[in-house]
């Protein structure tokens, strides 16, 4: 209306976007380094890792993305925004925000929203439940439509239903209450795709947190220490490699690992698992059954252990040795996160059954070994036999136990507890790495859990905190501007002999189950989101107790209503100073 | 029979700003009103005709003077007993209807009784009462964005009336509509006036509007500048040509109207 023209207004909105990003890069970087950094340091601190080793390292490429991408986004919302603006005339722009008049909506297309929602909302629910498991990227992408247009249509129709809901209890109810419901149809009706996407951020939120929970559980519970360092070199090499006496001193134990794929090149003759086979069988059908079934049925060999290798093992991690007769064999599986899976295996093993090898039949006996049969669990074996050294020789076509998959090493417990076990593994790298030798430790398979629980459990876990966050904080900033656009209204209600304290309760009530419309579909659905994900992609580890998966589920829980209760509580006391400062003022000519 | 004294103003002042920015609104502003009246409150824009009612309805604090309600004083009013005042002594008929646009007619009649915890049974009596006083009957499930103006400055009358208020404040009721239905609305508030002994007072500009009123005081420069006594037997039209020859006048700057 002054003049200034469009091409310069919009010319400066952009500079004062770009200055404010400046000034959130300036605060926000060195806070975010900060907080990894000291994310950094635990994590080293909680692995053993000596903190003066740690090292600071920045990444120029990963900052000047990091500022490009957040001034993009900064930009172009603002680039947006002004156009919008830009398209409106003056006397537009002029004219005070109103108030949102409400208009019923025709009865039968909120019912005809509701029920569709409902259905799609159903076909998610059932979809995920039974279909998710097939990985089909068509089916998943349905499920996914079907939740997400669920949800929307859902919120669309539930005004008419809260509309609906207030008429028939408008007779009953006091004033206040009248209001309340009134504004919470309001809500429904206008802001519905809002109530929609908080709603689908909560549920992802929840769904996020089961998941880190999950995967958690599978990537950092503690798995038996048995081997420090497995070395993939004959014997004269590591002997050499650890000569000097000061190696010697940090070994108790090294010893050669007997390991061997037996191949029958498809021959029942010379191999079969027909008995293990049948004892599967023989087991209540499942989906782990039925693939164990076949996938026995497509194996034409196995793996082969020696028992002395075994034992060795077994002594070096404290456990006793085991002794098998000629015709006996022990089932060994390194498949240590799957908890079905073992038990299956474990059923099956009760029967006794016999497998034949080379026309030998050989008993399995009644105990499933799954004990890391190398330093770096990267390597998984699904199933392998334990068999007497004889057998082995036999079998496996090594017949002087010559040839060792690898060596393995144990380090001395007393430097382990003198030095901490990454500073003693760190110190027996080196005579390893002089030598040339290509070797894996429990180091690298640390490292190698730390990045899958980071990966997969805490980036899942953050992640559904920011939504969290991000829903609660769209759904507070919603009400209260909805507040403040309606803020004649609640003068009104003063003026008509409201007392500042019950529109105090009202609002604080009207909070709590705005909040509530959001948070019950959520929770509903985020019920059926964790059954899906559990029936289908995540599994909890063998050895995992469910009350310690509930107990943390739990806390995640009760942590999740804690955050709530703040945000619901916060936004109440602000609605409650605002509402308080406008009766403050209703004497002072506000209502003018 | 000599009616009551139902509200007295004595020497009321309101004004805004501070310092040199200081405007004086009313300036000691003194009259009475009695039992069953029809107060016209007239005058130019920005004479206070505004303010004195904000003062009345407790929505502005008068600067000093007093205002007695059956011998209260409104400017001490707060917390629950200025509620209390708001809701069961007054009725406020705003020129912006002031309905809660997210209630239906219904609702938004019945709210001041619901506020104040009036039974149900007793406020539903209440409302077939002002419904149809007010010809709202029919409307009484629709929404204010439904209602044409004067629809919508009728069920804020009736919501103005429907408690037994000791007294009534409207602001400019007609401002918004046009002159049929500002008629109609008159004429009703009228009938309601003589019908039901409801006090009332008015602020307006409309001369048409402002002969519905048994008196009429005039206010210039927040000072009370004349006073308009309808006669006993005058005539609705006699009366509006003294009104309208006194707002003439008044807009001609005279110093004596009489």
């Amino acid at each position: 209306m002054l003049g200034l023209s469009q091409g310069r207004l919009f010319a400066r909105l952009m500079l004062e976007a770009l200055w404010n990003s400046g000034a959130a890069l300036l605060l926000g970087l060195p806070l975010a380094l900060l907080l990894t950094e000291t994310t950094s340091l635990i994590t080293a601190k909680i692995v053993g890792l000596d903190l003066l080793q740690h090292q600071f390292s920045l990444y120029p490429s990963a900052l000047l993305l990091t500022v490009t991408g957040f001034s993009t986004v900064q930009l172009l919302s603002m680039a947006l925004l002004s156009a919008y603006y830009c398209r409106q005339t003056p006397a537009t722009l002029l004219r005070p925000p109103v108030e949102r008049q409400q208009c019923p909506r025709t009865r039968g297309l909120s019912w005809l929203a509701l029920l569709s929602g409902g259905v799609l909302l159903l076909v998610a629910y059932t979809g995920g439940i039974l279909w998710l498991r097939a990985f089909k990227l068509w089916l998943t992408a349905v499920i996914l439509l079907c939740g997400i247009g669920g949800t929307f249509l859902l919120y669309q129709g539930l005004g008419g239903l809260l509309g609906r809901s207030a008429r028939r209890r408008s007779r009953q109810l006091s004033g206040l209450a009248i209001f309340n419901q009134r504004e919470l149809q309001e809500h429904a009706l206008y802001e519905h795709r809002t109530l929609a996407i908080a709603s689908l951020l909560m549920l992802l939120a929840l769904s996020c947190v089961s998941f880190g929970i999950g995967t958690g559980f599978g990537r950092v519970q503690p798995q038996a220490r048995s081997v420090d360092f497995s070395i993939s070199a004959d014997e004269q090499q590591v002997t050499n490699a650890l000569a000097a006496s000061e190696a010697q001193q940090q070994i108790a134990a090294l010893y050669p690992v007997y390991l061997n794929y037996f191949d029958s090149q498809g021959s029942s003759d010379l191999f079969s698992w027909a008995g293990l086979g049948s004892a599967l069988r023989a087991l209540p059908a499942s989906d782990t059954q039925q693939n164990l079934v076949d996938n026995l049925a497509n194996r034409d060999g196995l793996y082969l252990i020696a028992l002395s290798s075994y034992n060795a093992l077994c002594e070096s991690a404290g456990l006793p040795a085991l002794t098998l007769g000629d015709q006996q064999a022990l089932l060994y599986t390194s498949m240590s996160d799957s908890q079905a899976f073992q038990q299956l295996l474990q059923q099956a093993l009760d029967a006794t059954p016999s497998i034949e090898i080379k026309g030998q039949s050989i008993q399995l006996l009644p105990r499933l070994e799954t004990i890391n049969l190398v330093a770096d669990r990267a390597i998984t074996i699904y199933l392998g036999l334990i068999v007497s050294d004889d057998n082995y020789r036999r079998w496996s076509g090594d017949t002087n136990m010559s040839q060792a998959f690898c060596w393995n090493l144990r380090l001395n417990p007393r430097l382990v507890r003198q030095k901490g076990l990454i500073q003693a593994i760190s110190d027996l790298q080196q005579p390893l790495d002089a030598a040339g030798l290509s070797y894996d430790s429990y180091l690298s398979g640390i490292g190698r859990r730390l990045f899958y629980t980071v990966a997969s459990s805490y980036l899942t876990i953050y992640l559904g905190i920011l939504f969290l966050i991000i829903a609660n904080t769209l759904l507070g900033l919603k009400y209260l501007q909805q507040q403040q656009l309606t803020r004649r209204r609640w003068l009104t209600l003063l003026l008509l002999g409201a007392r500042t304290e019950d529109l105090a309760g009202a609002c604080h009530k009207q909070i709590l189950q705005y909040f509530g419309l959001v948070l019950i579909p959520a929770l509903f659905s985020s019920l059926f989101a964790v059954a899906a994900m559990f029936s289908s992609f995540l599994e909890l580890p063998a050895g995992v107790p469910v009350w310690q998966v509930a107990a943390v589920s739990g806390a995640a829980l009760v942590g999740f209503a804690v955050i709530e209760w703040l945000y619901i509580r916060s936004i109440q006391q602000t609605a409650g100073r605002q509402l308080r400062q406008l009766a403050a003022a209703d004497r002072d000519g506000v209502f003018e | 029979m000599t009616a009551t004294r139902i509200l007295e103003v004595k020497a009321l002042y309101k004004s805004y700003g501070q310092g040199a920015n200081r405007t004086e609104a009313l300036r000691g502003l003194s009259f009475d009103v009695l039992e069953g009246e029809f107060l016209g409150i007239m005058g130019a824009s920005g004479s206070g005709k505004t303010t004195l009612l904000n003062c009345l309805a407790t929505m502005l604090k008068p600067s000093s003077g007093q205002i007695l309600l059956q011998g209260q004083d409104l400017t001490t009013l707060s917390g629950p007993a200025l509620a209390d005042y708001r809701g069961q002594t007054i009725g406020y008929l705003f020129q912006e209807f002031e309905l809660l646009d997210n209630l239906t007619v219904r609702e938004n009649i019945l709210l001041p009784l619901l506020l104040h915890h009036t039974p149900r049974a007793e406020a539903e009596v209440s409302l077939q009462t002002v419904s149809g006083w007010m010809g709202l009957d029919d409307l009484l499930e629709q929404f204010p964005a439904q209602l044409s103006g004067g629809q919508k400055q009728r069920t804020a009358a009736a919501r103005a009336l429907i408690g037994q208020q000791s007294l009534v404040l409207a602001d400019e009721p007609t401002g918004q509509l046009d002159s049929v239905t500002a008629r109609q609305l008159m004429d009703r508030l009228s009938l309601i006036h003589q019908s039901a002994h409801k006090t009332l007072i008015m602020v307006t500009h409309d001369s048409a509007a402002a002969s519905f009123c048994s008196r009429i005081l005039f206010i210039r420069d927040g000072g009370l500048y004349h006073e308009l006594r309808r006669e006993q037997n005058e005539s609705r039209q006699a009366f509006y040509s003294r009104i309208a020859t006194t707002v003439t006048q008044l807009g001609g700057g005279q110093a004596h109207v009489l």
